[in-house]
């Protein structure tokens, strides 16, 4: 379908079809195919799915592979995005901030409210029957239940309202994660990745569908933390990170860690080798500490407020095959007592593309918080069941009580616990879902 | 110390003396100066009309460095708002040749202001019709071919 404009369909000598022309007046030399480029690279993505149908030149020249990556350098983010709760039992599908942007997208509202209906099934109760399990690359991973037995699963976009259906795994296992590839900007391919119960010692065992193969397959991954998959992880790509709590009697002797750090076990499904990499976490557990899990600018992130002070650790490598993780505190951390604001706060994610905002719910005033790293300006959003307008011309929400829902919930579970949230992040291109071959269209 | 001046000449044979800075803003230019050193050029593609306008748009955007640094007499805030100023006073016809023109002369900054202007008039239309009405284009689809594309290209509302 996508084709490359060359100079010969630029200067088509078949005169029964006749070529488009800009001209202004007589005489006037028609606008070249790269000029024309350079003018619809800089519409907003709607007005480029619209106007496609202007003429056979318009419609080629936004349908080359020269025309996509000229947009993207005009506009390198999608600014379409929203920080989505993990589904737990009894409640419904949501987001705690919702952003959609001017520039790419152009959406009348925020991405949660998409979701449902879900158009495969769109009838059923919404709270209970659609569990929102994880996102990838502007790619959504829905479980519903038809019934207490009868489980489907879709991956899709909601926005674009493509699903791909995902057959049942051959044998029980728990939802994990979702991955997928990216090749110049467009997603190539997803998995998706249950975790087996029963876990052995030393080894993650997981069923992986594949887009490409749209087969189930089973893999033993190794790695010296248990995985029980027990919390939901955060993912870059093709990586999946897990917070594990080793419950193990002994201590991990071995690797001369103390088990209580809990570890963060990171695999990259598109990988080669079958072995994970394992991290501790940068402090030990302590039962004040308030923390998540996060990405930021492809980053994983963990965040951390205890005795009032933030610090913000990002995952980096020490060695350019990426083997050996270890954590760098991104900046100095901070007293929010020092700066006038140390209300009682959970921080909940990081902005996915500004590792200077950071997002925390205040327990206090039982509403999201927007903070500013670099100017130390942190904004409570009270009226937060409005849209109200965001810096770059698109509009943002601050969803207040069903943050509230969840957050109140989260007071409930252990004081160990830590926060994470799905960045569902819209492709900055309307790319098509990756259909796995044995699936019809 | 008086300033170095070149002349461009447009297709009418018009000449304008304008100083090398300001000419210079124009890779193509810069590239011509250097090779043919004190010469007229003729511009033998561009009207007075359009010449003069990227005369005036390069005048604005020149930065003069003569030891003081920074010497523009605007900021950049006020120079996006002349950049506004100065497209939105240019009707179509001759926005597209200010643009090819930007293009022919490899002035990246005035073809970027051009190009958003021009896609800008695009987005507000509110249909292709508009579109091929506002920049005298010929509909080469049939209605069936307008519709399948439609149909592959829905957009979320």
């Amino acid at each position: 379908m996508k084709r490359r404009l060359t100079e010969s369909e630029e200067d088509n000598p078949n005169p029964s079809k006749k070529l488009s022309k800009i001209s202004m007046e007589k005489g006037r030399k028609r606008i070249p195919a790269e000029i024309l480029m350079e003018i619809l690279a800089r519409l907003p993505m709607k007005a480029i799915a619209r106007f496609k149908s202007v003429s056979k030149k318009w419609n080629s020249v936004t349908e080359s592979p020269y025309f996509i990556r000229r947009y993207f350098s005009l506009h390198p983010n999608s600014s379409t995005w929203s920080l989505m709760f993990l589904t737990k039992l009894y409640h419904p599908i949501t987001e705690a901030i919702g952003f959609h942007g001017r520039d790419t997208w152009d959406l009348p509202k925020s991405l949660a409210s998409y979701v449902l209906p879900f158009q495969p099934y769109p009838n059923l109760p919404t709270v209970n029957n659609y569990y929102y399990v994880a996102s990838s690359n502007g790619l959504i991973w829905i479980e519903v239940y038809l019934t207490h037995h009868n489980r489907r699963s879709f991956v899709g976009n909601p926005v674009s309202k493509q699903w791909v259906e995902i057959p049942q795994p051959p044998n029980k296992c728990a939802a994990t994660g979702l991955v997928t590839r990216v090749e110049n900007g467009l997603v190539t391919s997803f998995k998706v990745v249950r975790t087996c119960s029963n876990q052995t010692r030393n080894v993650w065992r997981v069923y992986v569908y594949s887009s490409e193969t749209g087969l189930w397959s089973f893999k033993r991954l190794l790695s010296f933390c248990p995985v029980d998959g027990a919390n939901p992880p955060v993912n870059i790509d093709g990586k999946l990170y897990l917070w594990e709590k080793d419950s193990r009697e002994e201590d991990l002797m071995e690797n001369f860690i103390p088990k209580e750090f809990g570890f963060l076990v990171g695999y990259d499904f598109y990988g080669d080798d079958n072995q994970c990499q394992v991290v501790p976490l940068p402090i030990p557990d302590n039962k004040y500490v308030r923390r998540c899990l996060t990405t930021s600018r492809g980053d994983v992130m963990y965040v951390e407020i205890l005795y009032r002070r933030l610090k913000v650790w990002r995952l980096s490598s020490n060695n350019p095959e990426g083997s050996e993780l270890l954590w760098e505190l991104s900046r100095e951390e901070i007293n929010l007592a020092s700066i006038g604001f140390d209300v009682f706060c959970f921080p909940l994610a990081m902005n996915p593309f500004d590792d200077d905002i950071i997002y925390l719910w205040s327990r206090e005033h039982d509403c999201v918080v927007t903070g500013n790293l670099q100017t130390l300006e942190f904004v409570l959003h009270q009226e937060s069941e409005n849209w109200s307008s965001a810096s770059n011309g698109g509009c943002c929400r601050f969803n207040k009580l069903d943050s509230k829902r969840y957050m109140d919930g989260f007071r409930n579970e252990t004081s160990t616990s830590v926060v994470i949230l799905s960045q569902f992040v819209l492709p900055p291109w309307m790319d098509l879902v990756p259909r796995p071959p044995n699936i019809l269209v | 110390m008086s300033k170095k001046m070149i002349v461009l000449k447009s297709s009418e044979g018009v000449s304008f003396v304008v100083e090398e800075a300001v000419a210079r803003q124009s890779k193509i230019i810069s590239f011509l100066v250097e090779e043919f050193p004190d010469r007229e050029l003729p511009l033998t593609n561009m009207t007075s009309e359009i010449l003069r306008k990227t005369i005036e748009y390069c005048k604005k955007h020149v930065v003069e460095d003569d030891g003081g640094g920074d010497s523009s007499s605007s900021s950049s805030g006020d120079l996006k708002e002349w950049d506004v100023k100065f497209v939105a006073e240019i009707d179509q016809p001759r926005l597209m040749d200010l643009l090819m023109a930007a293009n022919y002369l490899d002035i990246p900054s005035l073809l970027d202001v051009t190009c958003q202007k021009v896609a800008d008039t695009i987005a507000a239309c509110n249909d292709e019709k508009e579109i091929r009405a506002t920049f005298n284009i010929e509909n080469d689809f049939t209605e069936e071919e307008v519709e399948a594309i439609r149909m592959e290209n829905q957009y979320p509302i």
